[in-house]
């Protein structure tokens, strides 16, 4: 899988996990994120994706876009996302959107994990 | 003058001037390629002739215009740089002569197969701009004589160096000319996006109802608005579609237009977020969302009922610096087209203001990567609180402030009900 300065790709058994490497996840790398995703679940038949951000200090409503696009994309293979947080304004941009509503939000990786195996 | 130049006879030297200002009459990247091809002919006394450009995406020459092909035949040939004949030269910036192609391996046949055309002799020099190489372009078949001279050789180069000079300005036209329409066209959107929001702020009764919005693009995902719906109640409404620019703004402007309409309709306030929900998730991209604050405020009873989707609290201040939010209370609209949205409902009593923002406002941020923050927003609120109208003044020039000259990252949009 394609790795790049932005992005490291990394398959944990059926889970693919992709780590964003940027502290500042905003509309410049959203677009090149939907394109990780699209070769992730078209290419690599993933149906388990796992957003870890915990290096991630700023989030902007283009990026939120790229995990909705994940998530919509996932629904009709019944397949789940979930995203590790560990920055308070990250979870809180996470919590007024709802999107907490939709997936599970962790503070560390063996939590996200164990979501997606269930 | 160059060296080269002054081995040619008059007669070329002359003919070598008129093709240049003949193909550097015309502005048109497409239409110089087609004189370049005629002069080639004439020049060079060839019976044909091809010009090949640089695609640096695909790292391929791409065909543009030769004798005898049609457009069709034309866009189906493109050649690896570093192979081929024209892959060659323009891989090794060197022109080749090549005086019989049935002993020389690089020439490549296929196009010959196609146009019967037989090429016995070609001659190929690089095309080169101020800076790099562009292309090539190609000489086939020497009229009178077995193959092209090297007085020929110098002609032909001279002429490609022309032709780059004014390649290179017609490009630089045309991206100007594409770059200005562009702006002009965003000019034109821009004006058509104000249009939508409302012109003036309402005075409905004793309340004023008053919006304000500043795009960091021409173009922008920031709406807002309001609606009389009966002499009790007025709906209100503010929206941030995730992402700028036409996209976005196309989005807001189907907002505003299934408001209205639903409105009109007098439809139930539960219907019309459930049915705008709906409408979103249907009609817009999967990356795209809209955070979005829908207000029915009943100014008869002092309450406001209200869809908080994903968006940033909204705050009612009173006379006596009471804060109460109005924190989201249901997902981003055009996630989930199943989705049940469900209101809460809040008292909004006399002598208060209702304030609602996009995030603009909070995360406006400066040179050292802060932002504006809710804090600073509440401060100027609360300052503000007797006199709210202030804060259509104060709150820009703050946020401005606190930029310190920093471009403007995301839309700032407010909208505040006064009691």
């Amino acid at each position: 899988m394609m790795n790049s300065a932005e992005f490291r790709i990394e398959k944990l058994n059926d889970i693919c996990k992709i780590e964003i490497l940027v502290h500042l996840a905003s509309a410049p790398i959203a677009g090149k994120l939907k394109d990780t995703i699209d070769e992730v679940i078209n290419k690599y038949v993933c149906r388990k994706i796992l957003f870890d951000l915990s290096k991630v200090c700023f989030i902007d409503s283009s990026f939120l876009g790229a995990i909705v696009y994940a998530y919509k994309n996932l629904l009709k293979y019944n397949g789940k996302i979930t995203c590790i947080v560990t920055v308070a304004g990250v979870y809180d941009r996470f919590v007024i959107s709802q999107l907490d509503r939709l997936f599970n939000i962790y503070s560390n990786l063996e939590d996200g994990i164990k979501y997606l195996q269930n | 003058m160059n060296q080269a130049i002054k081995k040619l006879s008059r007669k070329n030297l002359e003919a070598l001037i008129e093709a240049f200002e003949y193909i550097s009459s015309q502005l048109n990247p497409d239409e110089v390629l087609k004189l370049v091809l005629e002069q080639i002919s004439q020049l060079l006394d060839a019976e044909a002739g091809s010009i090949f450009l640089i695609n640096e995406k695909t790292e391929k020459l791409e065909l543009k215009v030769a004798t005898n092909l049609s457009k069709k035949e034309i866009e189906k040939i493109k050649v690896p740089l570093g192979q081929g004949l024209a892959g060659f030269v323009a891989a090794k910036n060197q022109l080749v002569n090549i005086t019989d192609v049935s002993k020389d391996e690089r020439f490549y046949s296929h196009i010959d197969s196609i146009t019967g055309f037989k090429t016995k002799n070609i001659l190929t020099v690089p095309l080169k701009t101020s800076e790099k190489i562009v292309g090539v372009i190609q000489a086939l078949n020497k009229k009178n004589g077995d193959h092209f001279s090297e007085e020929d050789e110098i002609l032909l180069t001279e002429f490609a160096r022309l032709v780059g000079l004014t390649l290179e300005k017609v490009w630089f036209l045309s991206q100007l000319i594409e770059k200005q329409t562009i702006e002009t066209d965003l000019k034109i959107a821009s004006k058509i996006q104000e249009s939508l929001l409302p012109k003036n702020e309402l005075k409905f009764n004793n309340v004023l109802i008053k919006g304000f919005y500043k795009p960091a693009k021409y173009i922008s995902g920031d709406y807002f608005d309001f609606f009389i719906i009966n002499e009790n109640e007025v709906l209100i409404v503010l929206g941030d579609v995730a992402g700028k620019g036409a996209q976005a703004s196309l989005i807001m402007a189907s907002i505003k237009a299934y408001l209205s309409a639903a409105i009109e309709s007098k439809l139930d306030f539960n219907i019309i977020a459930n049915n705008l929900n709906k409408f979103l998730a249907f009609n817009t991209p999967f990356d795209k969302f809209v955070t979005l604050f829908l207000g029915l405020i009943n100014f008869n009873e002092n309450f406001v009922q209200y869809f908080n989707c994903g968006h940033e609290p909204g705050l009612i201040i009173n006379s006596k610096k009471e804060i109460k939010y109005l924190p989201s209370n249901n997902i981003m609209m055009g996630v989930l087209d199943d989705f049940e949205y469900i209101p809460s409902s809040l008292a909004f009593d006399n002598d208060s203001f209702l304030f609602i923002y996009t995030d603009g406002v909070t995360e406006a941020n400066n040179k050292n990567n802060e932002r504006f923050g809710t804090e600073n927003l509440i401060n100027i609120l609360l300052d503000n609180y007797k006199n709210p109208l202030k804060i259509f003044e104060i709150l820009p020039e703050s946020i401005n402030k606190f930029s310190d000259g920093l471009d403007q990252f995301d839309d700032i949009t407010f909208l505040m009900v006064i009691r």
